[in-house]
């Protein structure tokens, strides 16, 4: 489809993309329910909107809908969505196709699993481009490469012939965005585009797609979650709850000055600089928190750690070397990247591994010198347990969360029946998990029940340390907040010492007393939380931190 | 977090109910392979004749109202030898694929979970084994060990076994890494309890595909021992013997006595297969509301 240079003009100024009251609808077993319920945004040409909300809110359907990409059970109940004036709220596949790619376009989440694994970057990008303008095959190839130098691909010709495995996540993300942008598109939907990648390699991300798009000229939408990289991305924000648009307007009135509730609440539980746990959540919307125990400094160490090294022999030692100390009833923080070691270092402690090398002192006993494969029977075993990163993917998908935490208790506790029953219960009502969801399978929770359910599995036995590993990674703000507070509450009324892994520092920053800083399998840096972070010493913890969106940015404008 | 209006959990019966209605050809081919299992357990009861009495018609008379499949060459009743066979077919084909189902599930349970040398010797006695042609395989079994039922049992859990082990190994090895089997081990598992309590329900459902596909191939395989002489013997009635002898009458029209117990065992394979895949679903905790 041709437009005539009157009609470009015309649509020059009028925005890119008009939704107006639009509603999805999706089918069912429950029947039809709708997830979009009257939602109208608009983007002007060069604008960068941000699309905020928890899963759940919307904000993908509403996007996926304007790109004509609802999956089959999913329709559009009403309203109306125009591209560059042309309203496509019914457009056919056949009449979409044009529009997709050279007007509108998008990059996900995962970007792996966008990228076709059996087809070289390069070609990819070629084949976009042919599926919309008539070149030759040299010249789509020419332009791919050009591109892949525009994403800043080190060797553009011959990374162009590499495959998605051969890339890292980031490499990855930045190919999708070379995909999207091949066919000079007015607009890019980026969906949550660097979740799952670190907090370095994110900043890169962002920071190239958001040059990509000043440059170019492109509107975008950034779906994300995360409202200080919608502070520091977007010209504007607007803020989804339960399918409607509540709020919209410029990142600093948002975030600084929150008209509607919801966005209030979104701010007030997103971690800054100074936050305490108690301001996460609004006033006596849950318990106070009891005092904080006494430190116990000058006792013996509840864990001592010393030159622990796992090899899994694929090149670099996974640990190498770790020592460090943790006291009864304190909070020690992990952070690092993927990859740094610091997942193996947590299962090394909660005797999941056998460390090659290195003793784990507990109590002051040596664990390490019991075989891992032996440990669950080790008194110790109820001593120290785990509270995982993805909530859905620790619970059993075949049992219920009553039986999730009677598992342990059983097992461990050696409890039966009536006294099982009642510590189940007690359990649920300590991490506040309804006891009317006991008999739920996880499929049937939220992500927030589902963590309070692996939470109270872990805290059950009342274990002296707790691992967390990156126990809200996985969740969206309100709830990591409300678990935060969760944590926290268990800790000082139960006196547990966490060993808090991360790569969350404004989460560490609030959770933990000391930190510990990991990279490549060593601890390069270990200091007091606060001094870490107002004064790092090692360059790694410096760009770690300046990596880390905040909207402490905006305060300090 | 939302809780729903309604906190009670909804119930299994109910699921299964909204998945067979999803697909109708599941329920089909689960009355089905229920219907073949009535057959042979009230084999006595539904049987006009005695599967062994010959004279009960003219020999090798077509289907009439008193031999509903028609007579064989010495007059036995067709249609009541075929409903005694279903009773010998499907218990050698119940007792061949739960036997490998149980052996080589567990076998492929526990090399997926090891993974390393254990994993690696047992891949490679699997490919030694599927390299045979495998019903060569199983006629040397019961060529070794004797005609008798109990043999064409073991002959054909053996050559079932290889499926088994691979399935489960495959899927036991990818989620071995899974935050729940770490979390059996926190909450005090051995690694046998891991694989056994925890692992092995989870790839039930995959299991459950195997083991209906199976089932059919196990009738297959069982009525084609007896065709080529092996295994039941005659005047025994079984499908594939049933088969091997109208072979012969085939050329002088006598359709009846091929037909009949060939269809029996298409339907039968065509039942267990199909109830396979609807199994699955079934079984599958997250297809539930």
């Amino acid at each position: 489809m041709k437009m005539s240079p009157e009609v470009q003009a015309e649509a020059a100024l009028r925005p890119i993309l008009e939704i107006e009251d639009l509603r999805i609808a999706f089918s069912g077993r429950g029947g039809e329910s709708e997830a979009v319920k009257g939602v109208s945004l608009s983007v002007a040409p060069g604008e960068v909107l941000g699309l905020v909300g928890e899963s759940g809110s919307g904000k993908t359907v509403t996007m996926l809908a304007a790109a004509g990409l609802l999956e089959r059970n999913g329709r559009i109940a009403g309203g109306k969505v125009r591209i560059a004036g042309q309203d496509v709220t019914r457009a056919s596949r056949g009449m979409l196709r044009p529009i997709r790619g050279a007007v509108i376009s998008m990059i996900f989440q995962n970007p792996r699993a966008a990228l076709n694994p059996i087809r070289a970057v390069g070609d990819q990008i070629a084949d976009a481009i042919r599926a919309h303008e008539r070149v030759s095959k040299a010249q789509a190839r020419e332009r791919a490469i050009a591109l892949l130098a525009d994403v800043k691909f080190p060797r553009p010709e011959a990374q162009a012939r590499a495959y998605p495995h051969e890339l890292s996540g980031g490499m990855c993300q930045r190919a999708m965005i070379a995909v999207a942008l091949a066919c000079n598109p007015k607009l890019l939907i980026a969906d949550e585009p660097t979740t799952g990648l670190d907090p370095t390699t994110q900043k890169s991300v962002m920071d190239l797609l958001a040059g990509l798009i000043a440059e170019r000229g492109m509107a975008m939408v950034l779906i994300t979650h995360d409202l200080a990289m919608a502070a520091e991305y977007c010209g504007r924000v607007a803020v989804m709850e339960q399918g409607l648009l509540v709020e919209t307007g410029l990142p600093r009135r948002i975030f600084l000055a929150p008209r509607h509730p919801y966005t209030q609440r979104l701010v007030a539980a997103s971690p800054t600089r100074g936050a305490r746990i108690e301001d996460l959540v609004p006033p006596g919307a849950l318990p106070a928190l009891p005092a904080a125990p006494a430190p116990t400094i000058g006792r013996p160490h509840l864990l001592e750690v010393v030159g622990l090294q796992k090899d899994f022999g694929n090149g670099a030692k996974a640990v190498d070397g770790v020592s460090f100390t943790l006291n009864a009833g304190q909070s020690l923080g992990l952070v690092g990247e993927s990859g740094s070691g610091k997942s193996t270092t947590s299962r090394l402690v909660c005797r999941l591994l056998d460390a090659d090398a290195g003793a784990i002192v507990f109590d002051g006993q040596d664990l390490a010198a019991t075989a891992e494969k032996d440990f669950h029977r080790s008194p110790r075993r109820s001593d120290i347990q785990l509270v995982f990163q993805d909530p859905t993917d620790s619970l059993n998908p075949r049992f219920t969360a009553r039986e999730c935490i009677a598992d342990p208790l059983r097992r461990l506790g050696g409890l039966r029946g009536r006294a099982l029953e009642a510590k189940v219960r007690e359990t649920a009502d300590l991490v506040s998990f309804p006891q009317a969801l006991l008999d739920r399978l996880p499929h049937q929770l939220s992500g927030g029940q589902k963590a309070r359910v692996g939470i109270g599995r872990a805290v059950c036995l009342e274990p002296k340390l707790m691992v967390l590993d990156e126990p809200t990674a996985a969740l969206d703000v309100s709830v990591q907040a409300v678990v935060l507070h969760l944590l926290e509450r268990l800790r000082r009324e139960l006196g547990m010492a966490y060993l808090f892994v991360s790569h969350d520092l404004n989460v560490v920053r609030m959770m933990c007393a000391d930190t510990l800083v990991m990279k490549s399998g060593r601890i390069v840096e270990a200091a007091p939380t606060e001094k870490l972070f107002t004064a790092p010493d090692h360059p790694y913890t410096r760009s770690l931190l300046a990596a880390v969106p905040s909207l402490d940015a905006l305060k300090d404008d | 977090m939302s809780v729903s209006s309604d906190p009670r959990a909804p119930s299994r019966l109910g699921a299964a109910f909204w998945v067979l209605r999803q697909n109708p050809v599941t329920l089909i081919a689960l009355i089905g392979a229920a219907l073949l299992a009535c057959v042979a357990i009230f084999a006595p009861w539904i049987a006009p004749f005695d599967p062994l009495q010959s004279g009960t018609g003219p020999a090798l008379s077509p289907p009439s109202a008193t031999n509903w499949a028609g007579t064989d060459q010495i007059g036995r009743d067709v249609f009541s030898r075929l409903i005694w066979a279903s009773r010998l077919d499907l218990t050698i084909a119940v007792a061949a694929v739960a036997v490998s189902g149980l052996v080589g599930s567990v076998i492929g349970a526990f090399s997926g979970y090891a993974g390393g040398r254990l994993d690696r010797v047992v891949g490679r006695i699997v490919d030694v084994m599927m390299a045979f042609p495998l019903f060569v395989l199983a006629m040397a079994l019961v060529a070794a060990l004797g005609n008798s039922a109990v043999n064409i049992v073991i002959a054909t859990a053996v050559i079932n076994l290889p499926f088994y082990i691979r399935v489960v190994r495959a899927e036991v090895n990818a989620r071995r890494g899974a935050g729940w089997v770490e979390a059996a081990r926190l909450a005090g598992a051995s690694h046998p309890q891991a694989v056994l309590r925890f692992l092995l329900p989870n790839v039930l459902p995959i299991l459950a595909v195997q083991l209906s596909l199976n089932l059919g191939w196990a009738i297959i395989n069982a009525a084609g021992l007896s065709f080529i002489g092996l295994g039941v013997q005659p005047p025994t009635p079984e499908w594939g013997i049933m088969v091997a002898e109208g072979a012969t009458y085939i050329t002088s029209g006598k359709w009846w006595l091929v037909a009949f117990p060939g269809l029996a065992l298409t339907i039968s394979v065509l039942c267990f297969n199909l109830a396979g895949d609807g199994l699955r679903d079934l079984l599958d905790p997250r297809t539930r509301p």
